[in-house]
C-alpha cells in the first residue's frame, strides 16, 4: 500500500506537469461549455436583435380593388411595402433578399371578408431565415383579429361566441422532471465522454510513454510488485477521468449560468438540479465508471509500443463509448431491469432519472453493483495483462 | 554474488513474429543451459554479439523476465521465489535507460529511494552524498528534460546506486553515450568493485571489456562459448587481440554448428 501511494504521488505530480493532459483534463472540460454557451447565446441574441430592428420589405401583388390590408401593413413599424406586378416575381425577390416576404392578395379578397366567405392569400418567405415568418405572421394575425372583432361587433356577438371555453392546462410534471426526461440525457453523455477522454492521455503517458521513454524497465527492477505499480498508475488514470467528468459537469452549469437568453424559470430549475445528493449519486456511478475506463485503456496502452500507436488504437474506442452514451439520449428508452445492467447506457438513463427526481432505487443499485463488478473485472484483466512479459517488453 | 544455474529461456512467438524471423517453431530458444557465477568485488563481463542473449540473461537476473527453467540467485535469494527481495539488493542500469523528464533529479531520486524502501533520513543522507560525489547540486531542482546528456547520466547513476545495492547489473551501459559520459560509467563500475559489490555488465565493446573485467563469459546464440577469468582468457588466446579472439570463437562455434 505504501508503495502504491508513492507511485500515485509521483504519477499525479508527473501528470500535472504534462501540458497535454492538463489541457484535456482541466481546461477543455471547464471552458468548453461556458465558451460555447456564451458565444452562441451572444451571437444568437445579436442576430435576433438585428433581425427585429431591421426594416422588413414586404412585396405585395394586389389583385384586389381594396387596399386595406396593404395599407394596414404599410402603417406598421419598420415595414416597407414594395408593390410588385406579377406573382411569379415574388419567389425570386424573396430568394435574392430584395424583399423578406411576398404577399399575393387575390381579387375579391375584401369582398370575401365582408361576405364571410373563405379566401386565401399566398405568403412567400424563406424558412432559412432565423426569424422565419415570425414578423409578418404577427402583423397578419393582428389584421385577422381586427376583421374578427368587426364581424362580432356587426352581429352584436361576444368574444365567447368564437371561443366557447377556456383551457387551463395543468402540467403535473415539475420543471426538474421535464428537464430530466427531455434533456437530461445530454448531461451523462457529456461526462461519460469527458471521463474517457480525460483518462486517455494519462493512460497513454503512464504506460506507453514509460515504455517509449524506457523508464518502465527501471521501475520493474525496484522491489515493488507489478500489482502495486498497476494500482498506483490505474488510480491516477481513473482520477484524471473522474476529475475531467466532474469539471465538465461544473463547466456545463457555469456555462448555463453565464449564457444570456435563458428564461429565469428554466435557469432556476437547472441550478436546482445541482444539489449535494445529485453530485453524490453521480459520484457513486462515476467512480467505478472511471476505473472501468482506466481498465479499458490500460491493456491497450501497455500493448502499444509508441505514443502514436497508442493514440491510433485508443481513439476508435471513443466511438464505442459514444454509441451507448448516445442511446440514452433517444426518447422512449426506459430505465428498467435490463437497461440498468447495460454498461454506459445504464449511466445515461440513471442520470436522467436522478435529474428528474424519479430514480428507482433498486434499479440504481443494480447499475452501481454492475459498474463495480465491471471495474473489478477490468482490474483483474489489467493485472493479468500487465503480468505478461510479452506485453510489457513488446 | 550472482549464481546462474542451468538457465534456459524460450520465447513464445506469434504468427507475425514467426513470419518475420522465418521460423516454423513457435518456441524460440534464446538461452541454452547457461551457468554463470559473479563474485563480490569482481567485475563480470558478459560479452556477445547482438541477439546473443546478453540482455535476456540480465533481464532474468533483474526479474524483468522469468526463466523457462533453471535457477538464478542474487545475493543468495532465488529470484523466482522472492523476486522483490532480490530486486531490493540490486541496481540496474542500461545505456538506453530513460528518465522522468518532467521530474527534477531530486524528485526522481527520492521516488526511487522510497520505492526501494529507504527511510527518510537514510535517503536524505545517501542522496546528499551521491549529489556531492557527482557534483549534482546545481541542477538537482531543474527539470530532467532540460538537462544535458551528461547530467542525465549522472541522474541515472544516482538512481541505480541510491539504495546502495549489493549487486549491480549493467546492460550495455555505455551504448549510445558520448566518450565523456561513458567514462563516468566506467568509473562507476570500478567504484562498485572497490566497494566489494558484485558487478555484472554486458557489452559488445571489446576495449571496455578488456579495460574492466575480472571474469568473462562469451555468449553466442544462447550458448556460453567461454566462461572463466579474464587472466586465463588472455593466456589461452589463439589470436593477437581480444576482438579477433572473440571473432575466432564465434566463427568456430558457427562452423561446428554447420557441421
Amino acid at each position: 500500500m505504501k508503495n502504491t501511494i508513492t507511485i500515485i504521488k509521483k504519477e499525479a505530480l508527473d501528470t500535472m506537469r504534462d501540458k497535454r493532459t492538463m489541457i484535456m483534463m482541466i481546461l477543455v472540460p471547464v471552458l468548453v461549455f461556458p465558451v460555447i454557451f456564451i458565444l452562441t447565446s451572444r451571437l444568437q441574441m445579436s442576430v435576433m436583435e438585428r433581425e427585429q430592428e431591421r426594416t422588413i420589405h414586404i412585396g405585395i401583388v394586389n389583385h384586389d380593388d381594396d387596399n386595406a390590408l396593404q395599407e394596414f401593413l404599410g402603417q406598421q413599424e419598420r415595414v416597407k411595402i414594395i408593390v410588385v406586378e406579377e406573382e411569379d416575381q415574388l419567389e425570386q425577390l424573396v430568394r435574392s433578399d430584395s424583399i423578406q416576404y411576398g404577399l399575393f392578395i387575390p381579387g375579391g379578397f375584401a369582398r370575401s371578408l365582408e361576405q364571410v366567405t373563405p379566401t386565401t392569400i399566398d405568403l412567400y418567405f424563406t424558412g432559412a431565415r432565423i426569424t422565419g415568418k415570425e414578423r409578418i405572421d404577427k402583423h397578419l394575425n393582428d389584421y385577422e383579429q381586427i376583421v374578427i372583432e368587426q364581424r362580432l361587433e356587426e352581429r352584436a356577438l361576444d368574444q365567447t361566441f368564437i371561443q366557447p371555453f377556456n383551457r387551463e392546462s395543468i402540467n403535473i410534471a415539475t420543471g426538474q422532471e421535464m428537464i430530466g426526461k427531455l434533456a437530461g440525457g445530454f448531461l451523462p453523455y457529456l461526462f461519460i465522454i469527458f471521463c474517457f477522454t480525460g483518462a486517455m492521455y494519462p493512460a497513454i503517458d503512464l504506460f506507453t510513454g514509460e515504455k517509449e521513454r524506457k523508464t518502465l524497465e527501471t521501475l520493474l527492477t525496484t522491489p515493488v510488485s507489478r500489482m502495486e505499480i498497476l494500482m498506483g498508475k490505474m488510480t491516477v488514470i481513473a482520477l484524471t477521468g473522474l476529475i475531467s467528468a466532474l469539471l465538465a459537469v461544473l463547466g456545463l452549469f457555469v456555462g448555463i449560468q453565464v449564457s444570456a437568453g435563458l428564461p429565469d424559470f428554466l435557469m432556476s430549475v437547472v441550478m436546482s438540479i445541482l444539489t449535494v445528493s445529485f453530485v453524490a449519486l453521480l459520484m457513486i456511478m462515476l467512480i467505478p465508471l472511471s476505473v472501468f475506463f482506466a481498465g479499458l485503456l490500460i491493456p491497450l496502452t501497455i500493448y502499444a509500443k509508441t505514443f502514436k500507436e497508442a493514440q491510433s488504437i485508443v481513439t476508435p474506442l471513443t466511438f464505442l463509448i459514444i454509441i451507448p452514451a448516445a442511446i440514452g439520449l433517444i426518447p422512449g428508452i426506459e430505465y428498467n431491469l435490463i437497461t440498468a445492467l447495460i454498461p454506459i447506457v445504464n449511466i445515461t438513463l440513471a442520470t436522467k432519472e436522478i435529474i428528474a427526481g424519479t430514480i428507482h432505487v433498486p434499479h440504481y443499485l443494480i447499475t452501481v453493483i454492475s459498474l463495480i463488478g465491471l471495474a473489478w473485472l477490468s482490474i483483474a484483466f489489467c493485472a493479468r495483462w500487465f503480468g505478461k512479459e510479452s506485453n510489457i517488453l513488446r | 554474488m550472482i549464481e546462474v544455474i542451468d538457465l534456459c529461456k524460450e520465447f513464445r512467438l506469434d504468427k507475425k513474429q514467426m513470419n518475420e524471423m522465418g521460423v516454423n517453431d513457435k518456441n524460440l530458444k534464446v538461452l541454452n543451459h547457461i551457468n554463470l557465477e559473479c563474485k563480490p568485488g569482481r567485475i563480470f563481463s558478459l560479452l556477445g554479439p547482438n541477439g546473443a542473449g546478453k540482455t535476456t540473461t540480465l533481464r532474468i537476473i533483474a526479474t524483468i523476465l522469468a526463466a523457462t527453467s533453471g535457477t538464478v540467485k542474487v545475493a543468495g535469494i532465488d529470484v523466482s521465489e522472492n523476486p522483490a527481495a532480490a530486486r531490493a539488493k540490486m541496481g540496474f542500469l542500461t545505456g538506453t535507460t530513460g528518465l522522468y523528464e518532467r521530474l527534477t533529479p531530486n524528485e526522481m531520486i527520492t521516488y526511487f529511494g522510497q520505492l526501494n524502501g529507504m527511510d527518510e533520513q537514510t535517503l536524505k543522507e545517501r542522496k546528499n552524498r551521491l549529489f556531492d560525489l557527482l557534483n549534482m547540486h546545481e541542477f538537482a531542482d531543474k527539470r530532467i528534460g532540460k538537462l544535458s546528456t551528461g547530467m542525465k547520466q549522472k541522474v541515472s547513476i544516482t538512481r541505480t546506486m541510491i539504495h546502495d545495492p549489493e549487486v549491480v547489473v549493467f546492460d550495455e551501459p555505455t551504448s549510445g553515450l558520448d566518450v565523456i559520459t561513458a567514462k563516468n560509467i566506467i568509473e562507476l563500475i570500478r567504484d562498485c568493485r572497490e566497494q566489494n559489490k558484485t558487478v555484472i555488465f554486458s557489452s559488445h565493446i571489446m576495449s571496455e571489456v578488456d579495460l574492466l573485467c575480472d571474469d568473462l563469459a562469451i555468449i553466442h546464440a544462447g550458448d556460453i562459448l567461454y566462461n572463466d577469468t579474464m587472466e586465463n582468457f588472455r593466456k589461452q588466446m589463439h589470436t593477437p587481440n581480444l576482438t579477433e579472439e572473440f571473432i575466432y570463437l564465434v566463427n568456430q562455434r558457427e562452423a561446428g554448428a554447420a557441421i
